[in-house]
């Protein structure tokens, strides 16, 4: 292990499922802490949603890269009794179980702490650890329901729309990290760890920030589905527009960009033309002049589109596929994908961190761990089992 | 109070919604954050219609901050600056890459000024790589992450997620990198540059999506509210006052809904039994869930659910949300007196540290409110001293 990482020595017991919980973990390896992967003997949930034949999938390989993994039945006493034992070593413990699942297991926040007060215990939930909603099963799906999300997404004359990319997930997982760091920073002045907890639908709140601001002003009105356009459609342009191959989004904030456009789609003739002199104006002949950029979009590529509006400083971009995201020479040049050879996969493009700690050394790789593939180093090197202990462990279903 | 970020001076260049969410999340853990802008107020401000002075995002994003302007063109601006620098933990702004740098106050100048200074800087593609410059808002971040493609349906357009994503997703994300590196410092007593990229911020949220284009070789198409084939029943349900969405992840949770539904006739049914069989019959089976939810009201459904250990959910609307009395027990909404806006309800932060305080919410600031508290009563400048700067349009 390197020492010039951030995390370096900061050792995390992580019995995440999923997604929410194992990207937070996954930004603590990768920020240098020891993160041990703690599964049920079978393995964690996502594991089962791999094809046949395969032991990961592209989520499983990208969110547990740098872990090591182990298995424990948390549903024996054994199991328990090996967890509070890590827990003597351990920085913090993160899960995200339903509420309340930990303490029936008699491995709640209140027990753990009372063994290592100076461990932090970080929880990720739907809803939360209190209030009316708090038993709701919670999916990313119906967070983006419960949350107002979807009631934004989509189109005017057809139903809410899910977001294809999990993001609350994801975002509560980032909204998990920020808590767990912030209590470990405050532990370094007061020796003492806190239960930090997270829910989704309140991690996503404040990205309904443009929607409140319509809703307020507009008297308690409800805004409706726009598509691709601004909120009550009051900014043109704003949209996705189709090009030749595909499409672009493109959104002017200022007035020089209404002129600059002008510049890019050489209809500079049109540069006090009262119908588009101002964004008002522009709403008031909304038709026209989404029909003025889409006529001009619609006759070039992508690239050449994007080549006019980075000339005249307008801000657009081309909506990238999957494939296109993958192989991002942007991010590949930055260091956030790289080719990493996976058991499962062979050469696959895999996710660094999103955080960057400049000057830190950056973490090498290491592809996620088999079901249990840690079992030894962690429950013998570090533990101190003997290999006696850990064979009849193994037997008995514990490990 | 016992706040986790009390005693931490945080010097906010935060604009929109990317750079502000992370610190107005430091405040309201503790922190001292002195809202800096340029003389006029930041951009976000400019979105104020005519008549009010502020805007409920506005007021969302910069609750319990303090507000300064300063003119970082003019070199006493900039000379104010390093005075608070040499005071302060943390930098954060969400500039264009290299407008720091083009001022003259960079990570480079600060650094050595301050050498324990954390200084954060958040922006749409990063600070390297050939896409630096592109400009980036959440729109065309969501266009260019990818994340657009995979929202619609298939015989139409790419489709925006209504609400903003990527800056949030940026914002969270450097709040997480400043403390990793408020951390680090309390060993090491340096501070870091850090930094995030929206774009990056986002990525893992493809990894399902990028799961289906690995398997099939090619780019999957668009599924609306579909799963592609991987659960049934999912998916956005008319009830009677508007929509459920329902994701049956297990297949306990089909069993749940024949229950739910009165159809338990159908539980031995051998075609039904895994969400294989079920997407096989998918006709059949999306029959038996409207039957069921276009005989409901929002609120039933959601009964339902919870009795029945179904995962689903509403499709809550703005108004719901802000007034839902499960955020509003928790303490994660609140109804503020904000002296600009009236009666609001505001968020205080999604990050609980239990037996910690939240910050007492305050009101956004005015544009400058508090110059002569920060330059006056922290800094030590005369009454005097402030008055010439105002007058030279400095602060």
């Amino acid at each position: 292990m390197t020492s010039n990482t951030p995390l370096d020595g900061f050792v995390i017991l992580d019995l995440t499922q999923f997604y929410q919980g194992p990207y937070a973990t996954m930004m603590l390896a990768k920020a240098g802490a020891d993160v041990i992967k703690i599964e049920p003997p079978k393995g964690e949930s996502l594991r089962g949603m791999a094809p046949a034949g395969k032991t990961g999938s592209y989520p499983v390989a990208a969110l547990n890269a740098n872990k090591r993994g182990i298995t424990l039945d948390l549903k024996s006493e054994e199991g328990q009794a090996l967890l509070k034992r890590m827990v003597l070593k351990a920085d913090a413990l993160v899960e995200n179980y339903s509420p309340g699942v930990m303490d029936r297991l008699g491995v709640g926040w209140s027990l753990l702490h009372e063994l290592n007060p100076r461990l932090v215990y970080a929880s990720a939930t739907g809803y939360g650890l209190s209030g009316p909603d708090r038993d709701n099963l919670a999916m990313d799906f119906t967070i983006q329901a419960a949350s107002g999300v979807m009631s934004l997404t989509g189109y005017a004359d057809g139903p809410p729309l899910r977001t294809g990319a999990p993001y609350v997930d994801i975002l509560g997982g980032a909204h998990l990290y920020a808590g767990l760091m912030t209590a470990l920073l405050e532990r370094e002045r007061t020796g003492r760890g806190r239960l930090v907890e997270v829910a989704m639908v309140e991690a996503v709140f404040a990205s309904l920030a443009t929607a409140i601001d319509q809703y307020h002003r507009a008297g308690q009105k409800i805004p409706g589905r726009t598509g691709n356009a601004f909120a009550n459609f009051n900014r043109a342009p704003y949209n996705v527009y189709a090009a030749k191959d595909g499409y672009v989004a493109i959104i002017l904030v200022t007035e020089a960009q209404w002129q600059n456009l002008l510049r890019a789609m050489e209809r500079e003739d049109l540069k006090d033309d009262p119908r588009f002199i101002k964004n008002d104006a522009r709403v008031a002949h909304y038709a026209e002049t989404e029909a003025l950029v889409s006529g001009w979009t619609s006759v070039r590529t992508r690239a050449e589109i994007f080549a006019a509006t980075s000339k005249f400083k307008i801000p657009c971009a081309p909506v990238r596929d999957l494939e296109e995201a993958m192989h991002d020479p942007h991010m590949h040049g930055r260091g956030m994908l790289e080719v990493v050879d996976h058991y499962d996969y062979g050469p696959v493009v895999l996710p660094n961190s999103p955080l960057r700690f400049h000057g830190a050394d950056k973490v090498p790789t290491r592809v996620s761990p088999r079901v249990g593939e840690h079992n030894d180093e962690i429950y013998g090197d570090w533990l101190g089992l003997s290999a006696d202990e850990r064979h009849r462990l193994r037997d008995a279903g514990v490990i | 109070m016992a706040m986790p970020l009390s005693g931490l001076t945080v010097l906010d260049f935060g604009q929109i919604f990317q750079g502000s969410y992370a610190t107005l999340l430091m405040a309201k853990a503790g922190a001292n954050v002195i809202k800096i802008e340029p003389l006029g107020g930041e951009p976000l401000r400019r979105r104020t219609p005519p008549g009010d002075t502020t805007t409920l995002p506005f007021a969302m994003l910069n609750a319990n901050k303090r507000g300064v302007t300063l003119n970082l063109k003019a070199e006493k601006g900039r000379a104010l600056l390093f005075e608070m620098v040499k005071r302060a933990d943390v930098v954060l702004e969400n500039f264009a890459p290299g407008t720091m740098d083009a001022l003259g106050i960079g990570w480079s100048v600060l650094h050595p000024l301050n050498s324990r200074l954390i200084y954060a800087t958040a922006s749409g593609y990063g600070i390297s790589g050939p896409n630096r410059s592109d400009l980036a808002m959440d729109l065309t971040v969501q266009a260019a992450s990818g994340i657009m493609s995979v929202t619609g349906f298939a015989d139409g357009p790419p489709v925006r997620t209504g609400v903003t994503v990527a800056d949030f997703m940026g914002g969270i994300h450097a709040y997480g990198a400043i403390m990793t590196a408020l951390y680090e410092r309390e060993h090491s007593g340096l501070g870091r540059l850090v930094e995030v990229a929206m774009q990056e911020a986002v990525y893992f949220t493809l990894a399902g999506p990028m799961e289906q284009y690995r398997r099939r070789g090619t780019v999957p198409p668009r599924s609306g509210n579909g799963a592609g084939g991987a659960t049934a029943p999912y998916g956005v349900f008319e009830v009677k006052d508007g929509y459920v969405a329902i994701h049956t992840g297990t297949d306990q949770h089909w069993f749940n809904i024949l229950e739910a539904a009165g159809r338990t006739d159908l539980a031995d049914d051998p075609r039904l039994q895994t969400m294989h069989g079920r997407n096989q019959y998918i006709d059949e089976v999306t029959e038996v869930v409207t039957t069921w939810t276009s005989s409901l009201t929002k609120a039933e459904i959601e009964a339902q659910g919870r009795r029945f250990r179904i995962p689903l959910s509403p499709v809550r609307d703005v108004s719901e949300v802000m007034h839902d009395p499960h955020m509003h027990e928790r303490g994660m909404l609140e109804w503020v007196d904000h002296p600009e806006l009236g009666r609001v309800v505001l968020p205080t932060t999604p990050l609980r540290v239990h037996g910690t305080d939240v910050a007492q919410a305050v009101a956004s600031p005015r544009v400058g409110q508090h110059n002569d508290e920060i330059y006056g009563d922290w800094l030590g400048h005369s009454a005097a001293e402030l008055a010439a700067l105002r007058a030279e349009k400095v602060i």
